[in-house]
């Protein structure tokens, strides 16, 4: 098996580059790939406890690569019937405590064993985004339709560009419909024409989002969440599928309306 | 029935008219567009307005341009960071022969 490497990375904190890569990770599993996801975020993990895994962790990536353990030793089996494992941080180390060539030869050798292998990249520019993006054969960037997100998404696609990850794709996450609708968020179109690169998603603003973070049971196992169906389309593309991108319209329907009008408001929104 | 759905329909009309107020997200584009550019060719802005005066003096020895059109845009094409500037040019019949030697 030659999987590749894929590192979910976005400039700015904040924008759900970890919710991303426990939801793609855990779609791509869903549709029948041996996947694992690295947590590269040393002194601050949280891909754990967005899986849901936190209580099972006994090694982390730094005592893979300081020789502590063996590298299946640390991978920690999702809890469900599919192929997904997690490498997690270390908490209590620093980014410096890897190098970018560590971390690729750990990649080269998960490589081997899967499909695909899923890197959470720390926020910012500094060493954890380097060891993060050495590794990576593929990028993808996440941001929010907001002028910080976007500025900073435009940074780290020319560090990409320059370090030789070329074609990097983009998530448009958080998207707000209603916003959209009244010209008071940026949609689609508007994000494509600064950045200048390929749209591989766009996942709507969802409270279900954070109900799936609050349990530790990623939003892609919800199938009436739009976020989840979102993330579910973006792993079917980087499984090559050819799906086309969906407007995210808000819910204007005659059921949703009626339930506004007697409180029952939950507001959710469709497709992506 | 069709009172009822009327009813509920003209309420959904309502937000529509918000749409002519002006757009938030057209000054937000504006912004970051310009910001790109700095961030792009890593240049302080007043370093950036100098190099656009600067770009429009030494073209305009030459022919008769436009005081108000110049445009810069910085496109990435691989690893090559491009600059573009798009200047009018007014007046050709004026053109002076550029300066030999």
């Amino acid at each position: 098996m030659t999987g590749k490497t894929i590192v979910i990375t976005s400039g700015k904190g904040g924008v759900g580059k970890t919710t991303a890569t426990a939801n793609i990770g855990t779609a791509l599993a869903m549709r029948g790939n041996r996947v694992v996801v690295v947590d590269t975020d040393i002194g601050l993990r949280n891909l754990d406890v967005i899986m849901g895994l936190e209580n099972r962790i006994v090694y982390d990536v730094v005592n893979v690569i300081e020789g502590v353990c063996k590298l299946n030793q640390a991978m920690i089996s999702d809890k469900h019937d599919y192929e997904l494992f997690l490498i997690p941080a270390a908490q209590t180390r620093d980014k410096n405590a890897i190098e970018p060539e560590q971390l690729r030869e750990l990649c080269a050798e998960l490589e081997k064993d899967f499909d695909y292998v899923l890197i959470d990249c720390p926020a910012g520019i500094e060493q954890g985004f380097k060891n993060a993006t050495a590794a990576a054969q593929e990028a993808i960037i996440v941001t929010t339709p907001e002028v910080s997100a976007i500025r900073d998404a435009d940074r780290i696609i020319g560090l990409l560009e320059s370090s030789g990850l070329h074609n990097p794709k983009l998530i448009i996450n958080r998207i707000a419909p209603e916003m959209v609708k009244r010209g008071d968020m940026m949609d689609q179109k508007d994000v494509e024409s600064l950045l200048a690169v390929e749209v591989i998603g766009l996942v709507p603003a969802d409270e279900q989002t954070v109900v799936a973070a609050n349990r530790g049971i990623p939003v892609v196992h919800n199938s009436k969440s739009s976020a989840g169906g979102a993330f579910m389309r973006i792993a079917a593309r980087v499984d090559g599928e050819d799906i086309p991108l969906m407007a995210i319209e808000p819910k204007n329907g005659l059921l949703s309306r009626f339930k506004g009008m007697v409180g029952m408001s939950g507001r959710t929104y469709s497709h992506a | 029935m069709r009172e009822l759905l009327r009813w509920l329909f003209n309420i959904s009309g309502k937000e529509l008219d918000n749409a002519t107020a002006a757009m938030s997200k057209d000054t937000a584009k504006q912004r970051l567009k310009l910001v790109l550019i700095q961030d792009r060719l890593e240049l302080a802005p007043e370093k950036l307005e100098d190099m656009k005066k600067e770009i429009w003096e030494v073209v305009s020895k030459y022919m008769v341009v436009d005081d108000d059109f110049m445009e810069f845009e910085v496109r990435r094409v691989e690893d090559l960071t491009v600059l573009v500037s798009n200047i009018e040019v007014k007046d050709l019949s004026e053109l002076t022969p550029a300066p030999t030697g």
